[in-house]
């Protein structure tokens, strides 16, 4: 199915990003490009194929229940442009 | 200077270890050359030249009191691509999102080197967010190739390859998710070695595709490869997508020896568009390691002819997940002007981020939603399957696998990058072996006639760097190092 507008509103919408009307004319062509190279896959039948995401087995991984005290790998923090009482300060929220 | 910066990484590692050279001499000379050759080819992002100098002197310390004696990179100096986090040191992935964010710890990778007592002088060019072929969406300017500065170096580890091809570094690391180290290294006359999915740490390499990413070397010859990738390969508690080997003793497989070495070539990529000259080196390198002693074969490997559709439905995808993260609060760009938390968001990242980044987290976050999640993504990863599954068989039969690392030698910087059926078949030869996670180098094995360097990919099954390894070291006795004839010295 061809991206037009409307999808392409959504799919902005979805990854929170904005853009400008020359921006979005040139993103609806490159997007509908791609998809219709992708569309390709369906040429090739993997019917009773099952889908691999990891090349190796996938495991669960535990380690031992001891407390790590982080802060001394490294400072969350250092890059944030405004922290207060050790939280990370955000526009309002709740009205 | 270029007695000192042309030499590979193995030879001032010895020079140095016998008191020919100081550590400082190396470093002086190489920021000297970073100095004069930098305005032409932009391979660096940031220079830390009082950092190198100090990390000189102490390194010189432990080199004089024994404590590297076993370190095969002890004093060389080393070039970090920007996705790669460096304590205290910007790490910027070539985008504005990061422009100014400076981690507070260290990559895996860049402990291992510091351990070993490398030098390191800085962090290299790249496409933004690893995102290219050509280091051109660098919100700091394109890097340009030694060969010829009208020509890419390549990407996204395009500033990795041009440091080392310039002599700016001895060797660099770059990252590899669907080509990414070896075709710069290819378009620069370098080796460029993508590991085994989980054989180096991703801990701290800021991530693309979580499930193809792997960290890697640019260098001047095999050896040098060899030594840097045993001093960064190895379990990491802290990546739990990287595995326990028994060992990682590559330099073992430094043997020029292949006869009786059973190598299988695609067709499919015989009856690629590859440029006339690219296809007479490839077959002039199937005739060296043929009369070197192995046995060559043409055979089918027609399953991989969907490996470039996959690869962007599952690459983009992955992105799109991973860079949801930059919001603009806790790290990176914020938008200076805004009513709510939705146009927060939504106006630090459309500032932050470039439009190619933009084009593939749209595409991405478009396969993995409601009414496409089956027909794009699951879709994807079945044919992920049956890619594996045919390398696998192959690997029963030969012990490497050969192609020509791309379609082409270096293109132009000027000419256009929007998506076009040409560029996505020369993804062809090198994301099928991402999607596998299969190791595989390229190595020199030719100039065209534009006086481009040409590469050869050679691909090993997984875990078999070893047979990489020797293969290309066979193939270098007969293709020595080559140095771009145009630096300035």
């Amino acid at each position: 199915m061809k991206i037009n507008n409307d999808i392409f509103n959504n799919i902005l919408n979805m990854v929170k990003l904005s853009c400008t009307e020359e921006e979005k004319k040139q993103l609806i062509k490159d997007l509908n490009k791609l998809v219709g190279f992708i569309d390709t896959m369906s040429e090739l039948n993997t019917d009773n194929v099952e889908p691999m995401t990891y090349i190796h087995s996938t495991r669960n991984v535990y380690r031992e229940d001891i407390v790590n005290d982080s802060k001394e790998d490294h400072d969350i923090h250092a890059n944030a442009l405004e922290i207060k009482d050790g939280y990370y300060v955000v526009p309002r929220i709740l009205e | 200077m270029k007695e000192i910066t042309a030499m590979s990484a193995t030879a001032v590692a010895k020079k140095i270890k016998e008191k020919e050279l100081s550590v400082l001499e190396v470093v002086e000379a190489q920021l000297n050359a970073i100095k004069e050759r930098e305005p032409l080819y932009n391979s660096y992002i940031t220079i830390t030249e009082k950092e190198a100098r100090e990390q000189a002197l102490l390194i010189q310390k432990l080199i004089d009191d024994g404590s590297l004696k076993d370190s095969p990179l002890a004093g060389v100096p080393v070039a970090i691509k920007d996705n790669i986090c460096t304590k205290g040191i910007k790490t910027t992935c070539a985008s504005k999102m990061l422009a100014n964010f400076i981690p507070s710890y260290d990559a895996t990778v860049i402990q291992r080197l510091k351990n070993a007592g490398a030098i390191l002088l800085g962090k290299v060019n790249m496409d933004e967010f690893a995102m290219g072929g050509t280091t051109k969406t660098s919100y700091f300017g394109e890097a340009k190739n030694p060969w010829n500065p009208k020509h890419t170096p390549g990407g996204s580890s395009g500033g990795s390859s041009a440091a080392v091809a310039a002599e700016e570094a001895f060797i660099s690391l770059g990252s590899d998710t669907g080509g990414s180290i070896r075709q710069p290294a290819a378009y620069c006359g370098l080796v460029g070695f993508k590991p085994t999915y989980g054989t180096v740490s991703r801990y701290g390499l800021i991530p693309l595709a979580s499930s193809l990413d792997q960290i890697g070397p640019l260098s001047r010859n095999i050896s040098d490869c060899a030594s840097i990738l045993e001093v960064i390969s190895g379990y990491d508690p802290k990546d739990e997508t990287s595995i326990k080997q028994v060992r990682y003793t590559y330099r073992e497989a430094l043997v020029d020896d292949v006869s009786n070495m059973k190598i299988g070539v695609p067709k499919l990529y015989l009856e690629e568009d590859l440029d006339k000259d690219i296809r007479d080196c490839f077959m002039g390198a199937i005739k060296t390691f043929e009369d070197m002693g192995a046995k060559v074969e043409v055979f089918d490997l027609d399953e991989i002819s969907y490996s470039v559709q996959a690869y962007y439905v599952i690459s983009c995808a992955e992105a799109s997940s991973n860079l949801s993260r930059y919001d603009g609060i806790r790290y990176g760009h914020q938008a200076g002007d805004y009513d709510d938390l939705d146009e927060l968001y939504k106006i630090s990242r459309a500032e932050g981020f470039g439009y190619d980044v933009k084009l593939r987290i749209m595409l991405g976050t478009h396969m993995l939603s409601s009414g496409n999640y089956e027909k794009y993504y699951d879709k994807a990863r079945r044919i992920r399957s049956l890619i594996s599954r045919s390398y696998e068989d192959a690997f029963k039969k030969y012990d490497i696998i050969l192609s020509p690392e791309s379609l082409t030698t270096a293109p132009l910087l000027k000419s256009k990058n929007s998506p076009s059926t040409k560029k996505h078949r020369s993804e062809i030869l090198n994301c099928s072996v991402n999607l596998a996670g299969l190791p595989a180098v390229s190595i020199p094995c030719g100039i065209d006639k534009k006086g481009l360097p040409i590469g050869l990919q050679i691909i090993g099954s997984l875990f078999g760097e070893k047979s990489l390894i020797q293969a290309a070291y066979s193939f270098e006795q007969t293709k020595p190092y080559e140095r771009p004839g145009t630096l300035i010295d």
